[in-house]
């Protein structure tokens, strides 16, 4: 059977043809069994699809509906009160960026070295929470240098939890540097060359930033002299040091 | 013209759906509410036939109402609110389905067994009439057999018997396309029912 003429008598079936094409139909179903067939079967079908039961009784409240759209915290609100958020929230965003580009910015000179490597690494040991502490250096001194390169000297047991890294570092062509603990004047003792050194150095290095934010300080050159502030409370020493170059034939000290 | 809108929602019981939806719009949500009494018997209706089962289909309703309300801003007035919210019901159908046909076939059955014992609404009483009850369960056997798509087109066509415009409209498709997909729809049905079909006629 063609297609067309199924169509038509699955139309018929369901009562959806034209008035004028149903004699025609009605006279191919009385021809073909065939076509009396699928339109008793189709006839059937669509009689036994319109008997299904009709649908219970629903339980819908409006309470429970509004209980729905509460419980997931929607509510219908203006058109225009999306646009005011958008501009409250670009005007906010526009006093921030203006009160953050206008503050001066602190830099790392204006900053203790020793402060700034203490909140640095404090920060970042934070963060990491496995990485244990590293010492505060107090300032750029012989012997905060000397105490700082001790201590890291040691092994220290969650640095050891990064072997594969040591390893890598193991190989490195350049020596790696700790910060300001190692400044490029600085004797070559002072850089950590054993296996604890490199762990140490590792654990150092694994807290970034420290070469960055802390100052190398000058190598000692028999020429310089740095010229400690007068009277300085006995607590905390001065807090100003003038760099001062004395010409030759000038004799310092005792 | 909003709070005339409201004014008239509120006052007139023969308020049309659009000043309905305006007040609702303006955050009155007696107007959603009204609404929803309008038409949550049709969302119901149709979820029930889709799904069979009555705790389902008030879920399907009531989440429709809750999408609706949540998008009411891009309801456009063109457009009949019964045939946006059938929209809203049939994909969240369709959504279901798709959720069903993933479950493992013992499951289903299942499930399909003990939800038609809790929640299929018995007009028909066994004892009065058996043979009617058992052909009525083949065929809802072989509707929900159908792909969620055939199921939706003969609900609407056949069961609710609305026009093409009005399917194509919910289907978000022409009036042909409509029809096209319910003649395939209804070739599908007559397959799955043939069993039954030969049945009742030897």
């Amino acid at each position: 059977m063609n297609r067309r003429l199924e169509e038509k008598i699955i139309a018929f079936a369901y009562g959806e043809l034209e008035p004028r094409a149903e004699a025609a139909i009605r006279d191919e179903i009385s021809r073909s069994p065939e076509a009396a067939s699928l339109y008793a079967d189709y006839r059937r079908s669509a009689e036994l699809f319109g008997a299904l039961p009709e649908a219970p009784n629903p339980s819908l409240g409006t309470e429970r509906l509004k209980q729905e759209i509460l419980s997931r915290g929607l509510s219908r609100q203006p058109r225009w009160f999306g646009t005011m958020g958008t501009i409250a929230g670009a005007a906010v965003a526009a006093f921030l960026w203006i009160m953050v580009s206008s503050h001066p910015s602190r830099t790392t000179s204006e900053t203790p070295a020793g402060e700034e490597f203490a909140v640095s690494a404090t920060a970042t040991e934070t963060k990491r929470g496995s990485v244990p502490a590293v010492p505060i250096i107090k300032g750029p001194t012989t012997e905060g240098l000397t105490a700082a390169t001790e201590t890291l000297s040691h092994p220290k047991p969650a640095a050891k939890k990064a072997p594969a890294r040591t390893e890598a570092w193991r190989s490195a062509s350049t020596p790696l540097r700790i910060g300001h603990a190692v400044s490029s004047g600085a004797s070559s003792s002072a850089v950590p060359t054993t296996d604890e050194g490199i762990v140490a150095d590792a654990a150092v290095r694994s807290f970034g930033a420290a070469e960055r934010i802390a100052p190398t300080p000058p190598a000692f050159n028999g020429d310089e002299v740095v010229l400690i502030e007068s009277g300085a409370p006995e607590e905390h020493g001065t807090t100003r040091a003038t760099e001062a170059r004395f010409p030759d034939g000038v004799s310092i000290g005792g | 013209m909003e709070a005339a809108a409201y004014a008239n929602a509120q006052g007139s019981a023969a308020a049309t759906d659009n000043a309905l939806i305006s007040a609702a719009k303006s955050g009155d949500f007696s107007s959603f509410e009204r609404l929803y009494e309008r038409h949550r018997a049709t969302v119901y209706r149709f979820a029930y036939h889709m799904t069979h089962s009555r705790d389902e289909a008030e879920d399907i309703t009531q989440e429709t109402f809750v999408r609706a309300f949540q998008n009411l801003h891009r309801f456009r007035k063109e457009a009949k609110f019964t045939t946006w919210v059938l929209r809203i019901t049939t994909n969240l159908c369709t959504d279901r389905a798709r959720m069903t046909q993933r479950r493992s076939a013992l499951e289903q059955q299942e499930a399909a067994g003990s939800l038609e014992w809790m929640t299929v609404g018995r007009t028909v009483s066994p004892i009065e009439d058996l043979e009617k009850e058992r052909q009525a369960q083949m065929v809802r056997k072989a509707v929900n057999a159908l792909p969620s798509h055939h199921r939706q087109v003969l609900i609407m066509r056949d069961f609710e018997e609305r026009e093409y415009t009005e399917i194509s409209e919910i289907l978000g498709c022409t009036v042909g396309g409509a029809k096209l997909r319910v003649l395939r729809a209804r070739r599908a049905l007559r397959d799955r029912l043939a069993p039954l079909l030969k049945e009742m006629e030897q």
